[in-house]
């Protein structure tokens, strides 16, 4: 279990990190998300001491992770880089034995990811000879080569395509299945909530919501209320609420937690005739922009 | 994973990843042919070895002709051998033929097949002037031994004597040196701002520290700048003494020693200089003029080598500038090719260099440390040696 507490970090007058904390299971994935800037990718460096905190711990299974707990952590940094002028193999084996591999061992690891990951063959081509969406692929590799018990990803699916999408997800299932403890930042709510059972989400380097993806929408400020009018030009405007869509009568606000739904049905059966009515938690998207006020 | 088990890997890849580099290959070639040319030119200007000629002597002629000759020669450093003719025109015979250089006789006369004032006519001149000389004295019932006698004139000495070996070497010394150093220093440099640039070595330092990463590179170079210098050494000291292609110089293979011992000196003092240089900047296109203070100290000290220590060794000027750590390197193998460097002098060089070594390691490993996982333009030390107080430990 990865826990991050009290991480603060400032630089200068920027505070990238305010007190935020996050918790990752063994054999779950915790989507961590957030606006640019939020402090993603500074929490997710703390955990391999790339970044002086100010304040704050990191502990691996209840003890502060030390350079020999971090062997068996997989790093994809934000800024992907590999020596571009070794061979893909070499590379990925090189840092498979820098985690404390033994030569065959990594040997042997590399050849099954670079396989599974349809790397094989491009073996011994030069980092550099491979293609984007290729070079990405090395790159996991190269963050899983020692099939490591916790996974950090720094946006892993930014610039892929949608079957790079494809497969980075079932790698990061297949991991979390073997009872490896995931964490990846990203932006894309849709396949986070594909993915994930758990997210945290932050914002100004403080968390503001987290938990399971259930518990964040049920424990959400808000709730979704959506009412279809078969008449698009009915007037009605509920108290408390917030229209966020209206199209060809169906109208959906966010409105408070503790509102009576009662309440709203009856004023908009008073105003026209009503075709669908839902009162319910808000969406991961709408718990995101609303959690981070924008 | 200790840092002994990491440093390795890193050492490990970059020799190897290296050695395969172009590169690589072409500077060995190009080092191998310049230092190859640079001991020509020694072999053949500096220390030809004494000339020796052949010598007949046909005839009447003073006694003690032979016997001066052989002074004379000895005195001019040159070798002489001689032959007896049974009569003038057999040893002129000879001489016409090629078979000697010159010849002596009827004590009078001196053959040559071109009288154009060579040293073996001189040689022969004052030889059989002195054997003259001699006989006559001998005629007047002076021995000449009491006139000869060097008991009773004394030779005194300004300086202590100089030893054979020539500025040919020191000069190829500190050349090399400077080259080698230079070259793999600024590997040292590339290699740093690659990975920064690149930014590899935020995964790489995820799984190890950022002081393996920095020693190992430092180590894997100095391995193949190493690897060149034997290479070299090899090679020179092969061709000259193996294949007999040319004599060199009697201190040729303790400076080519020496000059392992210092390079590996230098080398350290240097790179780790060159890779907190190369920290501190960001893209490619800076290194250089972020190494900038590094390469003027290297160059400074090739000059300094070069211009005081080369010409007179054993200054005190000399003595003292190549104490100072960054010229020690570069100007302690020139003195040790004169063969006059005191060993005491010597290992305090070392000593010396060794505690400088130890305090710009220290100092560039904090400045790498800190500034090595930054992002952005170019850092200033200062800042570098703040935020690793704060990265401490790793
Ligand atoms: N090395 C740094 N130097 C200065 N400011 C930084 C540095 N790293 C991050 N920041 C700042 O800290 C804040 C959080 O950044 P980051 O953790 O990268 O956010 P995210 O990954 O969520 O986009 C941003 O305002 C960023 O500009
Ligand atoms: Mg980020």
């Amino acid at each position: 279990m990865l826990e991050l507490a009290g991480l603060a970090k400032r630089y200068g007058e920027v505070v990238a990190l305010d007190g935020a904390g996050v918790v990752a299971r063994p054999g779950r994935i915790v989507g961590f998300l957030g606006p640019n800037g939020a402090g993603k990718t500074t929490a997710m460096r703390s955990v391999f001491g790339l970044v002086a905190l100010d304040a704050g711990t990191v502990a691996w299974n209840g003890r502060q992770v030390d350079a020999a707990a971090r062997l068996r952590f997989g790093y994809m940094p934000e800024q992907r880089g590999l020596y571009p002028k070794m061979r893909v193999g070499a590379q990925v084996a090189w840092l498979g034995r820098l985690r404390g591999m033994s030569r065959t061992d990594a040997a042997r690891s590399t050849e099954a990811w670079l396989e599974r990951l349809g790397l094989d063959g491009r073996s011994n081509d030069r980092v550099e000879a491979l293609s984007h969406g290729n070079q990405q692929r090395a790159q996991l590799a190269a963050s899983l080569v020692h099939d490591p018990d916790l996974l950090v990803l720094d946006e892993p699916f930014s610039g892929l395509d949608p079957m790079g999408v494809d497969a980075m997800s079932e790698v990061i299932r297949g991991r979390a299945a073997e009872g490896a403890t995931v964490i990846f930042s990203s932006h894309q709510l849709d396949l986070v909530q594909d993915i994930c059972q758990d997210v945290a989400i932050i914002d100004r380097g403080r968390i503001v919501a987290a938990g399971t993806i259930d518990d964040v929408r049920g424990t959400a400020p808000s709730r979704r209320l959506e009412v279809s009018f078969t008449d698009p030009s009915v007037r009605w405007d509920p108290p408390n609420a917030r229209l966020i869509r209206d199209r060809n009568g169906l109208r959906i606000y966010m409105v408070p937690r503790d509102a009576d739904p009662a309440a709203y049905l009856t004023g908009a059966m008073a105003a026209g005739v009503v075709s669908g009515f839902a009162f319910e938690a808000p969406r991961l998207s709408e718990v995101f922009r609303e959690a981070v006020g924008r | 994973m200790n840092f002994l088990r990491s440093t390795y890997l890193v050492a490990w890849r970059e020799a190897t990843e290296r050695a395969r580099s172009r590169a690589y290959v072409v500077s060995t070639i190009f080092t191998v042919v310049l230092v190859g040319g640079l001991i020509a030119v020694v072999a053949l200007t500096d220390t030809g070895g004494p000339k020796s000629y052949t010598v007949g002597r046909a005839g009447v002629a003073p006694p003690a002709l032979a016997t001066s000759i052989a002074m004379v020669a000895t005195a001019s450093d040159v070798l002489v051998s001689q032959t007896e003719y049974s009569d003038a025109a057999a040893a002129r015979q000879a001489v016409a033929d090629g078979d000697i250089d010159a010849a002596i006789v009827a004590g009078d006369t001196i053959v040559v097949k071109h009288a154009d004032g060579s040293t073996i006519e001189a040689i022969l001149a004052t030889a059989l002037g002195q054997a003259r000389l001699v006989q006559q004295l001998d005629a007047l019932g002076v021995d000449p031994a009491t006139l000869t006698d060097a008991g009773a004139i004394s030779v005194v000495a300004t300086e202590p004597p100089k030893s054979d070996t020539g500025e040919g070497i020191a000069v190829t010394t500190v050349v090399l040196l400077f080259l080698v150093i230079t070259t793999y220093g600024q590997w040292v440099l590339m290699g740093v701002v690659e990975e920064k640039s690149t930014h590899v070595v935020e995964q790489v330092v995820s799984s190890t520290s950022v002081r393996s990463l920095l020693a190992g590179k430092v180590i894997g170079i100095a391995a193949l700048g190493l690897g060149q210098l034997v290479l070299l050494v090899v090679l020179v000291i092969g061709a000259g003494s193996v294949f007999d292609l040319f004599t060199l110089p009697s201190a040729t293979v303790p400076t080519a020693l020496w000059s392992i011992v210092w390079f590996l000196l230098g080398f350290a003092f240097y790179a780790v200089a060159y890779a907190a240089a190369a920290s501190l900047v960001s893209r490619s296109e800076d290194a250089q003029a972020g190494a900038m203070p590094v390469a003027l100290f290297g160059v400074a000290s090739y000059l300094v080598a070069l211009t005081f220590v080369v010409p007179d060794p054993e200054s005190t000027v000399s003595r003292v500038i190549s104490l100072l750590p960054p010229v020690a390197p570069i100007a302690y193998p020139a003195r040790i090719a004169f063969g006059d460097a005191p060993v005491w002098e010597i290992l305090a060089g070392v000593a010396l260099t060794i505690v400088a070594i130890v305090a710009v390691v220290r100092l560039a490993a904090r400045i790498y440390a800190g500034a090595i996982l930054s992002a952005g333009g170019r850092m200033k030390p200062r800042q570098a040696w703040r935020a690793s107080r704060e990265l401490a430990g790793r």
